[in-house]
C-alpha cells in the first residue's frame, strides 16, 4: 500500500505538471518508473532466491 | 496533420484511455466476482497500465484547459506512454515466462483462453504499436482539441481517476500496512 501510494503521488504530480512544467513532470515521471522497477526487481529477486 | 485526422486521433486517444481503464476494470471483475487475489506482478502490471496512461490523460487535461495541444507536449506524452508500456511489457513478459513450462497451470483463471498476464502483455504491445503509428503522423503544428470533446474528456478523466483510486483501495486491503505483498496472496491482510 505504501509503495502504491508513493507511486500514485509521483504519477499524479507528473500528470498535473505535464503542460506547465515539463522538466518537473519528467523528473516525477522518471521517479514513478523507478518506483515500479524497484518493486519489480525486488519481487524478481525473491523469485530467484526461491528457485535457487 | 489534416483537421479531420487530428479529431480522429484525439478521439482515438480518449478511446485508448477508456479501453485501458476497462482492462483495469476487468482485473477487478476477476478479483471480486471470481474471488481471485492479484499477485505482486499482477499489481505491478496494473500500475504500469496507470503509468502508461499518465501521458495521454495529461494531454486530455491540457486540451480541456488550452483548447489545443502543443507539439512538444504531444510528443512528450507519447514518449511517456512508450516508457510506461515498455516497463509493463517487461513485467508481463516475466510473468508469462514464469508459467511457460509445460504442465504449469498458470496463475488464476484464464479469460477467453488466455491468462490475465498474457492479456496484459498484448495490451502493452498494442500500446507500443499504436504509439508508433500515431508518432508517424506527428507534425510541427499544434493539435486542435475540439470543444465537442469537452464532455467526453471530462467523463474519461473521471472514469480513469475513479478506477485508479479503486485500485489503490483494493491494494490497501490486500497488503494492509506492510510494504510488500506475498508471492501468492490468499486473503486481504487488512481484514485478517
Amino acid at each position: 500500500m505504501i509503495a502504491m501510494a508513493i507511486f500514485l503521488l509521483l504519477a499524479w504530480t507528473a500528470l498535473s505538471q505535464n503542460a506547465r512544467q515539463p522538466v518537473r513532470s519528467l523528473v516525477f515521471f522518471g521517479m514513478s518508473c523507478a518506483a515500479i522497477l524497484w518493486l519489480f526487481f525486488h519481487h524478481s529477486s525473491l523469485h530467484l532466491a526461491i528457485s535457487l | 496533420m489534416a483537421l479531420w485526422l487530428q479529431h480522429a486521433v484525439v478521439f482515438g486517444l480518449h478511446a485508448m484511455v477508456v479501453v485501458v481503464t476497462g482492462v483495469l476494470c476487468g482485473g477487478f471483475y476477476v478479483q471480486f466476482a471470481q474471488g481471485e487475489f492479484p499477485c505482486p506482478l499482477c499489481i505491478l502490471e496494473r500500475m504500469a497500465m496507470i503509468l502508461a496512461m499518465v501521458g495521454p490523460v495529461g494531454v486530455i487535461l491540457a486540451g480541456l484547459r488550452q483548447g489545443e495541444i502543443e507539439p512538444a507536449l504531444w510528443a512528450r506524452s507519447w514518449g511517456m506512454l512508450i516508457l510506461g508500456a515498455l516497463i509493463g511489457l517487461v513485467i508481463s513478459a516475466r510473468h508469462v515466462l514464469l508459467h511457460i513450462a509445460p504442465g504449469d497451470p498458470g496463475y488464476g483463471t484464464p479469460l477467453f483462453g488466455l491468462h490475465l498476464y498474457t492479456w496484459a502483455l498484448l495490451v502493452f504491445v498494442t500500446l507500443l504499436a499504436v504509439s508508433g503509428v500515431i508518432l508517424l503522423f506527428a507534425g510541427p503544428g499544434a493539435i486542435v482539441f475540439s470543444h465537442r470533446f469537452r464532455r467526453l474528456s471530462r467523463a474519461v478523466v473521471v472514469f480513469f481517476g475513479i478506477v485508479v483510486l479503486a485500485n489503490a483501495v483494493a491494494v490497501f486491503f490486500e497488503t494492509g500496512f506492510s510494504l510488500f505483498l506475498s508471492d501468492t496472496p490468499t486473503g486481504y491482510r487488512l481484514l485478517e
